[in-house]
């Protein structure tokens, strides 16, 4: 039934997904048990405790298993399977006291909580490998012959510990006013830097209440607001503080000898990550609200931003955890609501667009910071000048980098020896192979040849929803857009190269230069030759990832009260709702709003992205 | 109170921490005593800070030191693999060419290289592993006043830093001047260093050698058998001399250095060359005799004699991480459905290097040169000469006993030093050091270094290796000729041990001898460039590696300062 493997060295059989589907096991189940509850306990009329708790239970199951014929197995020679039990524990316990108090226009609420968050995971995990024909899979990993290593984790806890308190004050609805002041704890971070202090402040002036305003005919709501605060972010995992040990095995003897080596840096100094956020906005309601305008501009900074940044391998590690540096986004959100039409039929609908820019602070290493969207991991071949991202100060953050494109190597590119004229440090020169601009004119192409190629943010984003009634129908359409977005279509770098790795191509390959081709053909060549592996990222492979999309359209009906009375239910709608229905863009592959590989400094990147499905349900929904 | 063991009850924990926390703020008092609740305890895993207390843990300590050295990017596959071919013994040959190991063994190497990359993160992973072991142990070691505990970490300290020294050649071999780490006390704010010139690597690795031998035991005595032994430990630093005393430093002083250690280890009387010679009873027109040492390495019969300390390979648990490629990747051709499983080398003997073989040679040219391939069916079949692809025939994973279920994994240990290289090195260390002008140790001779070519070469016959045997042995009065025939003996010896490669280099003939051999297989009719492609590609700077880009200069552009050509590549 299947070939004989026709690479006799360690190769990749060819993968063929029906094939894999049959006998690949990846199963991922999730349950969870969720449980809350909570006291309220009146001190006084104006004062009050709650007391609240909730305790999450999550059961996380992980089957894997390679049956005979599957790549695995045929690249391997035995089956294996594994699973892995995750049970995970949530526990938060909260404590707030609030007071109330009303005096004639003045209105304040004051809050003081404390809140306790507790979070354990537990893994198990059994595996093993050659089993015998005909076996039971996962659900007998008994059957195999070679018993794998059981494994079982006791994760390190994650525990949060915040104290809170908030004020809010109003006078007559016009004057707002809000303070909080947060004090958070985690167990992530240096022993010395467990806590940090976060304070908030906003204001608002409901104008359109003042004497002046209060008779216009065109201004029917105005209130301006301004917003300053500060939010701690933790997401980084728990001791990477401390320097951990790690298990590890040497196979001595046959056997196997226990040892334990480092794991991690240690960062003792890590500490919080805090974004300061500024937020002016301005909501606008005119002709009795028929015309409802909001503009916000923002600016957030984001203070000792925590990553996972590389380090010299010299130093015995290959990344830490760590306080990287600051970076700023700002930008204008516009909203446009409007009535269009009033009456028997309705026509609502909202327009908004959002301008984001982002600007690189302060990098803690140099001015520079590189990173790497390891889209290749699975190749470790071709790591060719791995960094394919930038972040610069002065510069937005996670910017493409790479070589530019100068056409295919010609004839006219070599000399009479046929020795090419320049010099790809990190691949061959031959007819048919990808040519690169020579940035710094020095007759190689090496990583001083690099560039920012791409950006992945948006000039603006939005979208422009429309609600229409008439009688019982109901109709919703949605649009939504993006303008200026760079994508890093990887997709067309791996599956365009090397003819003998027995992988899918992508149809663009077709128009590829080619050594069965005259001279003459080749002029019109779209693509580099197969035989040009190199895998490094040019402009090429940079992409508009502009779009507009047709996001929704919902159409209801809602039959009338009378009808309905007879069998006695209250409401009656069914509806049909289309999701993702039309995308117009230039961009190539599947779909443009894709990031793979984002870790914030390498976003926008396609690598084998699922592409968004193009969803269509009907629906009845009663009540009685 | 043992530490490593502390367990706390979850539970339990988690409840009295509610009820404090919860009595606290019922009282009113919400202040900073709910604080030392974010400490964070470690349950699975034990940290550097703690784990060191006894001789127990030291031990863990040393394994997970030697568990680098047999990692995939090392001793497992990388280093093993591709970064000792390219001379005059072999081709590397993959169907799929242009990855990595491929450019990287036929010297099309650029500072992108990955497995380049992966070798130098991997031993200086290794590297901190050991400088955290000695910081601890040593410590440990000052304070114990337990006559047993003592000798434990002095055993262990001796495995440690002879590691350390051993990784620090590799990297100095490797890359000239490397960074010189030698402490633990690394934190975010030492992560970058420079280059330290290559005479100080060697006197630090002269250091951590001399302190090593004093404290490790005779190979009777070593604890476990992965572990290094004192006359292990005394032939690498013969080694380590000789390459010190040649080039690119050519300090000639070493010449003598290196003939006493290795005259040591031959002194000690607890080393000797194993003499069995066995049929292997399988594959039976191919049925050559075969030494003993290599046959042990298959059946893992650990007998240090001769093999002398190697790196240990196994496939337990289902686990590849603790497995070799040797014998798959590095071996005989066998067929994947053969009862024995696939070999598919990579690295192939030549027809000229067969050719170079000595007349009466042929037992030991026949048994490291595998002119055999294993069909399907198990049926032993003869390669022809043309078509290159000629095995290495002293990893041979048809005599393994259990065979692992992998394709490309098992469990065929790597002997990092035979004690027959120590018997060549003293006989070349003894004659470079009398052309040198040097003092040889008290008792030795040039016949000394006679004596011990001719042990090789006896046993190569399958002659009783300390009779005098006329017709095999060689006599003169060294100099240049002696050289020439040492070289020339290793050569045979040592084929496909990964030592081929960098003696070349330390004798400065590295180039000239690939270029040499691209002519002769051209004279011997294969004359296209895949049918050897180093003599193609070879250039002056290949004798070094370059500072991989990814893994080292873009996070450390500085350590470019001292040698922006980086090793003549760029």
């Amino acid at each position: 039934m299947f070939p004989e493997d026709p690479d006799t060295e360690e190769g990749a059989p060819i993968s063929n997904p029906i094939i894999n589907a049959l006998t690949q096991t990846r199963s991922d189940d999730k349950s969870t048990l969720r449980f809350n509850g909570y006291l309220r306990y009146k001190l006084t009329k104006e004062l009050e405790l709650k007391v609240s708790g909730g305790i999450q239970k999550q059961n996380r199951s992980r089957k894997s298993f390679d049956a005979l014929n599957s790549a695995f197995e045929r690249r391997n020679g035995f089956t294996r399977g594994s699973i892995l039990i995750n049970e995970r524990s949530n526990t938060l316990l909260s404590t707030t006291l609030t007071y109330k108090k009303k005096i004639n226009n003045h209105r304040v609420t004051g809050l003081f909580g404390y809140e306790y968050q507790e979070i354990t995971e537990f893994l198990t995990g059994a595996s093993g490998s050659v089993f015998p024909e005909p076996n039971r899979g996962v659900d007998n990993l008994g059957m195999a012959t070679e018993p794998g290593f059981p494994v079982s984790f006791n994760a390190p806890t994650n525990i949060l510990n915040s104290f809170f308190y908030r004020l809010n004050y109003d006078y007559k609805g016009k004057y707002l006013f809000t303070t909080t002041l947060r004090y958070d704890g985690s167990s992530k971070f240096g022993a010395n830097s467990k806590y940090g202090f976060f304070p908030s402040i906003s204001g608002a002036w409901r104008f359109s209440d003042e004497n002046f305003l209060k008779k216009s005919n065109v201004i029917s709501d105005g209130k301006l607001r301004l917003e300053w605060g500060q939010v701690g972010n933790n997401r980084i995992p728990a001791f990477v503080s401390q320097a951990i040990l790690n298990p590890t095995t040497y196979g001595e003897n046959n056997g196997v000898a226990a040892g334990v080596g480092p794991a991690n840096l240690a960062n003792p100094d890590i500490k919080w990550e805090t974004q300061e956020q500024i937020n002016l906005g301005l909501d606008l309601g005119l002709l009795d609200n028929r015309i409802l305008l909001t503009a916000d501009y923002y600016k957030k900074t984001s203070r000792d931003l925590l990553l996972r940044a590389p380090t010299p391998a010299s130093s015995g590690f290959s990344n830490v955890y760590r306080n990287i540096g600051e970076i700023e986004n700002s930008g204008l959100e516009l909203s446009l609501s409007t009535e269009n039409i009033k009456g028997d039929l309705t026509w609502n609908s909202n327009l908004n667009f959002t301008f984001p820019s982002s600007k690189t602070l302060g990098l803690v290493e140099s001015n520079i910071l590189f990173s790497h969207s390891s889209w290749s991991t699975s190749n470790p071949s071709q790591d060719a000048y791995a960094n394919d991202f930038i972040t610069e100060v002065g510069e937005p953050f996670g910017l493409m980098y790479g070589f530019v494109d100068d056409g295919l190597y010609g004839a006219e590119d070599f000399d009479t020896n046929g020795d090419p004229f320049i010099d790809v440090s990190f691949g061959a020169e031959e007819l048919g192979f990808r040519k690169y601009v020579d940035l710094n004119d020095d007759g190689v192409i090496n990583d001083k040849d690099k560039k920012v190629i791409g950006n992945p943010n948006p000039k603006f984003f939005g979208g422009f929803s429309n609600n229409f009634t008439y009688k019982g129908f109901d109709l919703n359409v949605f649009f939504q857009w993006s303008y200026g977005n760079d994508v890093y279509n990887a997709n067309r770098i791996l599956w365009t190269s090397g003819l003998n790795s027995h992988r899918n191509f992508i149809p663009e390959i077709l128009g590829r230069w080619r050594t069965d081709r005259t001279d003459e053909e080749n002029a019109g060549a779209t693509f580099r030759s197969v035989d040009d592996v190199s895998q490094v990222l040019t402009s090429q492979y940079i992409e508009d990832g502009s779009f507009l999309r047709l996001k929704t359209v919902s159409l209801g009906y809602t039959f009338p009260k009378k009808w309905l009375e007879k069998v006695g239910a209250q409401s009656l709608r069914v509806y049909v709702t289309g999701q993702n229905l039309v995308t117009w863009t230039n961009y190539s592959g599947f779909d443009p709003e894709v990031s793979t590989r984002g870790n914030g400094l390498t976003s926008g990147v396609d690598f084998g992205a699922y592409p968004r499905s193009k969803t269509f349900i009907g629906g009845l929904s009663i009540t009685f | 109170m043992n530490t490593k063991y502390k367990n706390t009850n979850r539970g339990m924990t988690l409840s009295l921490r509610f009820k404090i926390c919860m009595a606290i703020l019922m009282m009113g008092l919400m202040n900073q005593s709910c604080s030392d609740i974010l400490e964070e305890e470690v349950f699975s895993s034990f940290t550097g800070d703690n784990f060191f207390v006894d001789t127990a843990s030291a031990e863990l300590g040393l394994f997970g030191v030697y568990d680098i050295l047999a990692s995939d990017p090392l001793y497992g596959r990388g280093y093993l693999l591709y970064f000792h071919t390219g001379t005059d013994q072999e081709r590397y040959w993959r169907q799929n060419r242009g990855l990595d190991d491929d450019l990287l063994a036929n010297y099309q190497i650029q500072e992108n290289n990955d497995w380049v990359g992966k070798a130098w993160t991997s031993f200086y992973k290794g590297i901190y592993r050991v400088n955290l072991l000695i910081d601890r142990v040593t410590l440990l070691r000052d304070a114990s006043t337990d006559d047993s505990d003592l000798e434990e970490y002095n055993n262990i300290l001796g495995d440690a830093h002879f590691l350390r020294a051993f990784m620090y050649f590799q990297l100095v071999k490797n890359w000239g001047d490397v960074p010189l780490r030698l402490t633990s006390d690394i934190t975010i704010q030492t992560l970058k260093t420079e280059r330290a010139p290559k005479e100080s690597v060697y006197q630090q690795i002269e250091a951590d050698m001399l302190n090593a031998i004093s404290l490790l035991p005779d190979a009777a005595n070593v604890k476990s058998p992965g572990r290094v032994s004192k006359g292990a430990a005394q032939g690498i630093f013969a080694r380590i001399y000789l390459t010190w005393a040649g080039a690119p430093i050519y300090d000639t002083t070493k010449f003598q250095k290196a003939t006493e250690q290795a005259w040591a280890a031959v002194s000690s009387g607890n080393h000797e060359l194993n003499g069995t010679i066995e049929s292997l009873t399988v594959g039976a027109p191919f049925d050559h005799p075969f030494p003993q040492v290599f046959k042990n390495l298959s059946e893992n019969v650990h007998e240090p004699k001769e093999s002398m300390w190697e790196v240990h390979f196994s496939y337990v648990g289902s686990s590849r991480s603790d497995a070799s490629t040797l014998g798959t990747w590095h071996g005989v051709t066998q067929h994947t459905s053969s009862s024995y499983k696939r070999g598919a080398p990579r690295r192939y003997n030549l027809p000229t290097f067969f050719d170079s073989f000595e007349a009466d040679d042929a037992i030991r040219r026949d048994y490291s040169i595998a002119q055999f391939e294993v069909d399907r069916n198990d049926v032993f079949k003869a390669v022809t000469r043309s078509k290159l692809k000629w095995g290495v025939g002293k990893f041979r994973r048809y005599l393994l006993n259990n065979l692992s279920p992998d394709n490309n994994y098992d469990v065929i240990n790597f002997p990092v030093i035979r004690f027959a290289d120590v018997l060549l090195m003293l006989a070349e260390g003894i004659n470079e050091t009398i052309e040198n002008g040097g003092t040889l140790p008290a008792g030795i001779s040039l016949a000394t270094a006679y004596e011990s070519i001719n042990q090789v070469r006896r046993r190569a016959r399958i002659l009783p290796i300390n009779s005098a045997a006329p017709l095999v042995d060689l006599s003169g009065a060294g100099g240049d000729t002696f050289r020439q025939q040492i070289r020339d003996e290793r050569s045979w010896e040592l084929c496909n041990e990964n030592l081929r490669r960098p003696d070349l280099i330390r004798w400065d003939i590295l180039v000239e001898t690939v270029k040499q051999t691209g002519v002769d297989m051209a004279a011997a009719g294969f004359t296209n460039e895949y049918h050897y492609f180093p003599a193609h590609n070879i250039q002056d700077h290949h004798v070094l590696l370059p500072i991989p880009f990814g893994a080292e200069i873009s996070q450390n552009p500085d350590i470019l300062n001292t040698d922006p050509s980086n090793n003549g590549y760029r």
